[in-house]
C-alpha cells in the first residue's frame, strides 16, 4: 500500500472513531428513553431515530449539505459563532457518518437496556438512590455491554459510510477522502489491485467491530 | 411503630386492593393466598409503586396522599423482595454499601456496617460476586443491605419461600435478629401463617385484595 492509502486509513479510523465518540453520550441517553418511556411519542421518536437506516444515503446526504451548507439554517449559523465551514470539510465526515451510525448505537443500547430488571432499579431506590444515581450505578453498568456492542457496530458502520458522506463532504483527496471513498476513486481510475487491499483493510475492520460486538451480546444474554 | 392505611384504592389485574387500617406495633406479619394483593401492598409502602388515591403514614408521616408522593429514596423504608433483588454487578459488599450513604435516621445512626456483616456472619463473603452465592448466602446479602441502609422500617416478601427447611429456620432467626439486635420494626408477607405467628407480634390476613383480620399473634398461639 502506498503511504496516502495509510493516510486515508488513519483518517477514516480517527473520524469515524471521533463521530462514535461523539454519538455515544446522547445515543445512550436516547435508547434509555425508548426502553423505559411510555410517552405517545415514543414509535414516531422511534421512527425519526431509524430513519437513516432505510433512507437511501444520498438523501440523507443531500438533507445534510442542505442544512450545513454554508447558506444552510446549521451550516451559517456555525459559520457565524465559530467562523467554521462545515460542508466539504472533515467536520461533514463526522457529521454525515454520526447521522448514518446513530440508529445502529441506540439499538443496540435499547436492547442493553431492555435487559435491566426494572426491580433492580427499584431496590436500589429505596436503598436512597436518588434517579440519577440509579441510572448510573445500576442501569448503566447492566446495560453496558448492549452499549459498548452499539458502540462497536455505529463504529463499523462509520468505517463503511459512502452516500451520505460524498454529498455532504465531497471527495476531496488528503481532506475529505475517507476508505470507502477512496476504494471508488481507485476502481474509477483503474486501479484495482490497489482498491482490493484497501476492501481488505475496510473488510478487516468491520470484521473485528461486529465480531467483537456479537462477543459482547452473547455474554451478556449468557450472563442473564 | 404505627402503620396507618386511609381509602388506599389501587386496581389489579383481578380486583382492586383496597385498604383501610391502622396497626401499631414492631412486628406485622402478613399472609394470604397467592395473588391476594400481599407484594403490592409491599410495593406501596415502599413507594416503587403508586395508588392512585388513599393515604399511607407511618410513625405519623405521611408517604402518600391524593397531594403528595414521596419516592422510595426518600421513605427510609428497606425493601427485601421475594427474588432479593441483588446486583449482580457489584459483589457483596458494595451490595451492602449501596443503601449506606442514606442519610440515617436518628434512632439508627448508631448501626455500624461491621456490625451488620458480623451479625449476618458475612465476613467472609466480602468479596465474592452475587452469582456466587448460595440461595441462605443471597438472602443474608439482601438483609444486610436493607438493614445498611439504616432504615425506619424493613419490608420482607416472602423471605423464606425459596429455601430448604434448615435454611429455613435460619432465616427465621435471621429476622428475629432485625428485633432483637438492630432494633428495626418489620412486616413480612408470608403464605405460612405458622411462620409469621412466630416472628410478629401482629398478624394481618388479606384476601383478594381486602383485609380480612387483623389481631394479635398471641391471641392465636
Amino acid at each position: 500500500m502506498m503511504a496516502g492509502h495509510w493516510q486515508v486509513i488513519e483518517f477514516t479510523l480517527l473520524v469515524c472513531l471521533g463521530s462514535s465518540v461523539a454519538i455515544l453520550a446522547p445515543g445512550t441517553l436516547l435508547a434509555w428513553w425508548l426502553a423505559k418511556t411510555k410517552s405517545q411519542w415514543k414509535t414516531i421518536v422511534e421512527t425519526v431515530v431509524f430513519m437513516p437506516l432505510v433512507v437511501p444515503p444520498v438523501a440523507t446526504g443531500l438533507i445534510l449539505l442542505d442544512l450545513f451548507g454554508r447558506r444552510g439554517p446549521l451550516g451559517s449559523a456555525i459559520r457565524a459563532v465559530f467562523g467554521v465551514d462545515v460542508a466539504f470539510t472533515w467536520r461533514a465526515v463526522l457529521i454525515a457518518t454520526a447521522v448514518m451510525s446513530f440508529p445502529l448505537l441506540v439499538r443496540s443500547a435499547r436492547v442493553g437496556f431492555d435487559s435491566v430488571d426494572p426491580r433492580l432499579e427499584q431496590i436500589a431506590n429505596t436503598l436512597g438512590a436518588s434517579r440519577s444515581r440509579v441510572f448510573f450505578t445500576v442501569t448503566v453498568p447492566l446495560a453496558v455491554r448492549g452499549i459498548f456492542a452499539g458502540f462497536l457496530l455505529s463504529f463499523a458502520r462509520a468505517v463503511g459510510e459512502f452516500g451520505a458522506t460524498i454529498l455532504v463532504a465531497g471527495n476531496i483527496p488528503g481532506k475529505t477522502t475517507t476508505l470507502s471513498l477512496s476504494i471508488y476513486n481507485l476502481v474509477q481510475l483503474g486501479k484495482d489491485e490497489e482498491a482490493f487491499a484497501l476492501v481488505a483493510v475496510s473488510v478487516l475492520i468491520a470484521f473485528g467491530t461486529v465480531f467483537a460486538s456479537e462477543l459482547l451480546l452473547r455474554a451478556r444474554a449468557n450472563s442473564k | 411503630m404505627k402503620l396507618k392505611f386511609e381509602a388506599i384504592r389501587l386496581p389489579l389485574a383481578h380486583f382492586a386492593l383496597e385498604l383501610e387500617f391502622e396497626i401499631e406495633a414492631t412486628s406485622i406479619g402478613v399472609f394470604g393466598e397467592s395473588g391476594s394483593g400481599k407484594t403490592s401492598l409491599l410495593d406501596l409502602l415502599a413507594g416503587v409503586r403508586k395508588a392512585p388515591q388513599g393515604t399511607i403514614l407511618l410513625n405519623e408521616f405521611l408517604l402518600q396522599s391524593n397531594a403528595k408522593f414521596v419516592p422510595p429514596n426518600r421513605r427510609a423504608i428497606g425493601y427485601v423482595p421475594q427474588d432479593l433483588a441483588l446486583f449482580p454487578h457489584l459483589n457483596v459488599r458494595k451490595n451492602i454499601l449501596y443503601g449506606a450513604k442514606r442519610a440515617s435516621t436518628p434512632a439508627l445512626n448508631t448501626i455500624a456496617i461491621e456490625q451488620v456483616i458480623t451479625a449476618l456472619n458475612l465476613g467472609n463473603l466480602l468479596e465474592r460476586r452475587i452469582v456466587d452465592l448460595s440461595g441462605g448466602e443471597n438472602q443474608r446479602v439482601a438483609l444486610a443491605r436493607a438493614i445498611a441502609s439504616r432504615p425506619n422500617l424493613i419490608l420482607l416478601d416472602e423471605p423464606f419461600t425459596a429455601l430448604d427447611p434448615k435454611l429455613r429456620r435460619t432465616g427465621v432467626e435471621l429476622v428475629r435478629q432485625l428485633r432483637h439486635e438492630f432494633s428495626i420494626p418489620f412486616l413480612v408477607v408470608s403464605h405460612s401463617q405458622s411462620e409469621l405467628r412466630s416472628l410478629c407480634d401482629v398478624l394481618v390476613e388479606i384476601g383478594a385484595g381486602k383485609i380480612l383480620r387483623i389481631y394479635k399473634s398471641n391471641s392465636l398461639c
